[in-house]
């Protein structure tokens, strides 16, 4: 066995001062006995580097794996692949015809959304215009305490100010109803109409899946 | 390793007044330090938790104006004393089958190198578990990196015993794996 070759791990680490480190270079150039055994000391420690970074990826591997299968997660994510069935199936739009009123419900809270026509344009002379603009006469005495008070003024849209966007006011259900009363995530939006005075002409509920509607311009 | 490199004799009292060295710090050591747990046989979760006791002990003992001429082997030995804590599982994985991930590390490009090299970290994985501990760890802190010296400091022995340890694995090991 060499002399040498008792510092040849030594000289591969790099640990030998640079006198010794010289001589030791010098003599491995020549000695194929401690040529050979620097040749398997440094596969060796290749070797440990790659399976010191082996493990390394390994565990982190093994980490998030077991983080991926934790039942709370699997759980969330089966709930969320559920919801998202129900919606592209078109399972909130069942679930809001349940909820809607017939025809004929109570006149207070209309649940039905209006069929409002659609806006027409039609020629008119200039005679004609002028009467159609001017203030028309109210019967008031009949408006309050005739029969006609308690029927319903027909839906419009004539209390809007012009221009202004309709006011939509989230109400969850719970606040309406007694709790039990809706499925959870079951909300209204209520359309109010005002006198122009300010005060509460009408207000009608329509029922929504909070956080399924798409809302369009409603806040 | 990123690009910064941090001297290793640092004063942990600079440390102090040169926050952004304990980043640089943070940076250049993490992977090491986990990579050593990991070698000594903690789980990922262990290993971070550990690395991350030992930064804050790094701070604080950097804020009591603690005295400390290498912050790595100061670090490692603070990493490596917090891995006995986990005695349970220290070397229980040590020999865990890594045969699974090996595609992720290995360089071999045909399915038989890949069988090569799975056979080659069998025996090292077998060669490694006849090992000490002491050579098992110094084996560690050196493929982390750290030079005879400092893991003298980490182990607390002579500089002269890690060498002969090393040397003494380093052999044990090529004459058992054939690599």
């Amino acid at each position: 066995m060499c002399e040498f070759s008792v510092k040849l791990i030594a000289w591969l680490d790099g640990e030998l001062p640079a006198d010794e480190a010289a001589n030791l270079a010098r003599h491995v150039r020549v000695c194929d006995e401690c040529r050979t055994q620097a040749d398997v000391y440094g596969r060796v420690s290749e070797t440990i580097d790659a399976y010191c970074d082996l493990a390394l990826v390994s565990r982190a591997e093994r980490r998030f794996k077991s983080r991926l299968w934790r039942p709370g997660l699997v759980a969330t994510a089966a709930a969320a692949a559920a919801l998202l069935l129900f919606w592209l199936t078109g399972g909130d739009e069942r679930l809001r015809a349940l909820f809607s009123p017939a025809p004929d419900a109570s006149p207070a809270i209309a649940l039905k959304a209006p069929v409002v026509a659609a806006p027409t344009v039609e020629k008119m002379s200039a005679a004609t215009a002028v009467a159609e603009n001017r203030p028309k006469r109210v019967n008031s005495q009949r408006l309050e305490h005739g029969p006609e008070a308690l029927k319903i003024a027909p839906i419009r849209n004539a209390n809007w100010f012009p221009g202004e966007a309709p006011v939509y006011i989230a109400i969850p259900a719970d606040a309406l109803f007694p709790p039990g009363a809706f499925p959870e995530g079951v909300g209204f939006v209520a359309d109010v109409n005002l006198r122009a005075d300010g005060s509460a002409q009408r207000l009608r509920l329509q029922p929504q899946l909070v956080g399924f509607q798409t809302r369009g311009t409603r806040p | 390793m990123s690009g910064d490199f941090l001297p290793l004799a640092v004063s942990l009292s600079q440390l102090k007044t040169r926050a952004s060295e304990v980043t640089v710090l943070y940076r250049e050591l993490r992977k090491p330090l986990l990579r050593y747990l990991v070698c000594l046989g903690l789980s990922s979760d262990e290993a971070q938790d550990v690395v991350q006791d030992a930064f804050v002990a790094l701070q604080r003992r950097a804020a009591s104006l603690g005295s400390q001429e290498n912050i790595r082997s100061w670090v490692f030995r603070v990493a490596h004393n917090r891995a006995r804590n986990h005695q349970s599982s220290y070397y229980r994985r040590f020999s865990e089958s890594l045969d699974a991930d090996l595609h992720r590390v290995s360089d071999a490009t045909t399915p038989e190198q890949l069988v090569l090299e799975k056979e080659k970290f069998r025996r090292l994985a077998r060669a490694l578990h006849s090992l000490t501990k002491s050579e098992r760890e110094c084996l560690s802190l050196r493929a982390a990196g750290l030079r005879y010296r400092e893991i003298g400091e980490v182990l607390g022995v002579p500089t002269s015993t890690v060498a002969d340890t090393v040397d003494r694995a380093i052999r044990k090991l090529a004459g058992k794996c054939n690599v």
